[in-house]
């Protein structure tokens, strides 16, 4: 079982949609996506570690922000900057193992992506699978 | 005088030994072949029960092909027959007619995507495969076993023993691969 | 066949009564340096001893362990039935009497092995990379490999080689540690008796300690190589295909920075465990003694040999003989004469699967056999709960319907299975009392209707244990594992 970053005891639970799977904590609705399931979506395993590795990262005194394990690693993952209309920080492991959103972040992100940009399919997935979580 | 009586006594008991021996060794090597023909056998029965599942989920995509469904529905009635008379040489010529229309039939599945996705449709094509696979693993088995057995009964002194107590030859279990043969048809 | 299996007895026997005079002189001496000059005496039986037990632990529990240490879960036919009937395939194909069992291994490495002393209590391992990323012609090329070990009595061998091997190892590790520490210290009795006793016999019981484990590798290795040839040769027979093998090496080596990794695993899991188990990668060896893995020269004597359109051992012979500069020596002649050359087979046309389809397969099955709880909703949402989590009431972050494990006897579920039971009950006791209904329907049998037809789904028995459905389950009636009752499923139209 994978734990949550963020509320470390939780487990998280797997949801699956369309043969792809993210994991989803029920207590902070905090989303991880692994690596392995953005090369599913976007079908490419080349361009899925290039969209993974374009965000640039910063440090997290700066933004004072706690630092998070990598619930597959566990070990501490980076904070990167995803440019949408609004910048959003989010958590990346460093050693490629996926993307952890918060509940507010990715709400924020999915609201404010460009339609055409290269993770535009994943943003359309996680629009998709987390309907009635956004409405909230 | 007794001596002659022991040692006439001696051989009779020795020739008893080798013939019964022998006699044995006969019985073991038929059930072998026995046994490796039911091992075709059950996956010969797998195979008639799966086919009318597989039309029936055929039928519901392919719609235009009822003369090659009938053909396989057609084939496997035979097959049961000739299944239920026990004579090897016409099991196998009915079992390479069926496999022949199978081999037909699939190929036309290539011309339905959405059948070719149908969840139903792999798992049967999957079970219907590995029996093909079966059937053709334990034909090479039991065919091993038959030649064994047979070359037995043809090399002295054993002959003298299959004859006297009516031990026959097996016949060899031989499908007719169709599937290599046919070439698929191409249509502008 | 069977002269084969002989042979390959008779040079085991030789290299296990080899490396046996490795540890009886080992065990000697160091018995001899403790205590000069008739230590030996109890030296010779202490090692013999060692051997023995891990032996004895190896032969009666050594599947089990290696099972346990490689977190391998065992499936059965409605798990993965393309898995099952490929083994099965292969042990008609091997007329092995019984089939083996199969485990999954949850590793996205490819590699496979097998275990088992007696071929009648043998078992094959794969790991999920393996089914993830082979196709069906390839996984059974693999699959053959390991019933070639199976079959040629491999697994026998390297288990015993590989326990004397590790008795070897922890003898002279273990002396040659007490050494240094006595000798570090100058304190210690070893330490004090070395000067007087015997220097010769000091120096000389070092050097052959510090050289032991690796002549016992050596003639370990020196078999093994070529039973990964032998084994290759029997899956080629047995497949009657084998290109199939040849690309499945090739996927495997193309993907060799898992295998370090794998490697790791290994390595201690051998010293430990002194059992069978076998890189199918690296040939044979798990310490470094080949540099070079012959993978690639497997491949292409495969490659040959499917090019010649037919199959047999002898066939195999030549080229291998072709490959490696006249040596003909893989198979005895008798081995050779007693199959005939059968054509090479058809490729397998179904695998229409997607990769995508395949991968969440083997992961939903890996799930499963670690007691997952499958939720599925009427949106399309799949809900996957780890059985740790003690929610039980989920609401589906798609479309918002609460979902709960479904519990058959319970309260709350009767009142669904009325609905359906009822009209039977009614239908058959026409004009019944409801209190006769009622009863019917508290002894009736216990009922499940599944929500879709190709997903995993899971509830909860009467007795509280949890029962998985496969997508694969198309039974009528399946039993509750904990307390044996019958429950009959019912599926969607």
């Amino acid at each position: 079982m994978l734990h949550c970053p963020v509320c470390k005891k939780e487990g998280l639970v797997v949801l699956e949609f369309d043969d792809i799977e993210i994991d989803y904590c029920l207590t902070c609705k905090g989303i991880w996506l692994d690596a392995g399931e953005m090369d599913l979506m976007i079908g490419n395993a080349e361009q899925a570690k290039q969209i993974l590795e374009s965000f640039e990262s910063v440090s997290a005194k700066s933004i004072n922000e706690k630092e998070r394990p990598c619930p597959i690693c566990d070990k501490k993952m980076e904070k990167i900057v995803i440019h949408t209309v609004e910048d959003q920080i989010v958590d990346r492991c460093r050693d490629g193992h996926g993307i952890w959103f918060d509940h507010g972040e990715l709400h924020s992100i999915l609201d404010n992506a460009k339609k055409d940009g290269e993770a535009s399919a994943i943003v359309s997935f996680l629009k998709d699978i987390l309907e009635r979580d956004l409405q909230k | 005088m007794l001596l002659f009586v022991l040692i006439l006594l001696g051989l009779i008991v020795g020739a008893v030994v080798i013939v019964v021996g022998m006699y044995n060794g006969l019985v073991v090597l038929r059930n072998r072949v026995k046994n490796s023909w039911s091992q075709i056998d059950v996956q010969l029965k797998r195979r008639h029960d799966l086919i009318p599942n597989l039309v029936s989920t055929v039928k519901g995509y392919a719609t235009h092909e009822k003369e090659t469904l009938e053909n396989v529905t057609m084939a496997r009635a035979q097959a049961m027959n000739a299944n239920a008379g026990k004579d090897v040489k016409n099991i196998g010529a009915a079992e390479s007619e069926l496999s022949g229309s199978l081999a037909k039939l699939l190929m036309t599945v290539e011309n339905y995507p959405d059948l070719k996705a149908n969840e139903n449709f792999m798992a049967l094509q999957e079970e219907l495969t590995s029996t093909e696979n079966k059937i053709a693993f334990s034909r090479q088995a039991y065919n091993d076993d038959v030649m064994f057995y047979n070359n037995k009964i043809e090399v002295f002194p054993s002959n003298f023993i299959a004859t006297s107590f009516n031990f026959k030859a097996s016949e060899f279990f031989e499908i007719e691969n169709k599937e290599e043969k046919i070439v698929p048809e191409v249509k502008f | 066949m069977w002269e084969l299996i002989a042979q390959n007895r008779r040079k085991s026997i030789i290299i296990l009564i080899a490396m046996l005079m490795i540890l009886v002189v080992l065990g000697g001496l160091i018995g001899a340096y403790i205590s000069y000059p008739d230590g030996w005496i109890y030296g010779v039986p202490g090692a013999i001893l060692i051997w023995l037990i891990m032996a004895l632990v190896a032969y009666n529990a050594g599947d089990k362990i290696i099972l346990n240490v490689s977190h391998a879960t065992q499936v059965s036919k409605d798990m993965y039935p393309r898995l099952y009937n490929i083994v099965e395939e292969m042990k008609i194909a091997a007329s092995l009497p019984h089939m083996p069992e199969i485990y999954i291994m949850n590793d996205s490495a490819m590699n496979a092995f097998a275990t088992g002393v007696k071929p009648e209590r043998s078992a094959i391992v794969v790991t999920a990379g393996l089914i993830e990323n082979l196709s069906r012609d390839e996984l059974q090329g693999v699959i053959a490999h390991e019933m070639g070990h199976i079959i040629n009595r491999d697994v026998a061998f390297m288990t015993f080689a590989g326990v004397l091997m590790g008795s070897i190892n922890i003898i002279s590790h273990t002396f040659l540690r007490a050494i240094f520490f006595t000798s570090v210290s100058r304190r210690g009795k070893l330490g004090g008796k070395m000067g007087k006793s015997n220097p010769m016999l000091f120096l000389f019981t070092l050097v052959f300690t510090i050289i032991a484990p690796i002549l016992a590798s050596l003639f370990y290795f020196a078999i093994s190589r070529k039973r990964e040839y032998l084994a290759d040769a029997t899956a080629a027979r047995l497949t009657r295909y084998p290109e199939g093998l040849a690309s499945a090496l090739e996927k495997i080596t193309s993907t060799a920075g898992d295998v370090a990794y794998y490697n790791k695993i290994t390595a201690p899991m051998f010293i430990i465990n002194p059992l069978y188990s076998r890189d199918l990668t690296s040939g044979s060896s798990t310490v470094n003694f080949s540099t070079h893995p012959p993978t690639h020269e497997r491949i292409r004597i495969l490659r040959t040999l499917h090019g010649k359109g037919h199959v047999s051992m002898r066939e195999y012979q030549s080229v291998y003989a072709n490959h490696r500069k006249g040596d003909s020596s893989l198979i005895p002649d008798s081995g050779l004469k007693d199959n005939t050359p059968t054509s090479i087979r058809q490729p397998f046309a179904g695998d229409t699967q997607s990769h995508k389809k395949t991968l969440r397969e083997v992961g939903d099955l890996l799930m499963a056999a670690n007691g997952f709880y499958f939720l599925p909703c009427s949106c399309g949402l799949n809900i996957k709960v780890p059985p740790e989590m003690e929610k039980k009431h989920i609401q589906c972050p798609r479309c918002g319907t609460a979902l709960t494990v479904p519990s058959i006897g319970s309260q709350q579920n009767f009142s669904q299975n009325q609905m359906s039971q009822l009209g039977a009950i009614v239908g058959a006791v026409a004009g019944g009392t409801a209190t006769a209904a009622t009863t019917a329907l508290n002894t009736g049998p216990l009922s499940f209707t599944k929500k879709s037809a190709d997903r995993w789904e899971t509830f909860t028995c009467s007795c509280g244990s949890p029962i998985q459905l496969s997508p694969l389950f198309k039974a009528r009636q399946i039993r509750c594992k904990s307390c044996r009752k019958k429950i009959t499923i019912n599926y969607p139209e």
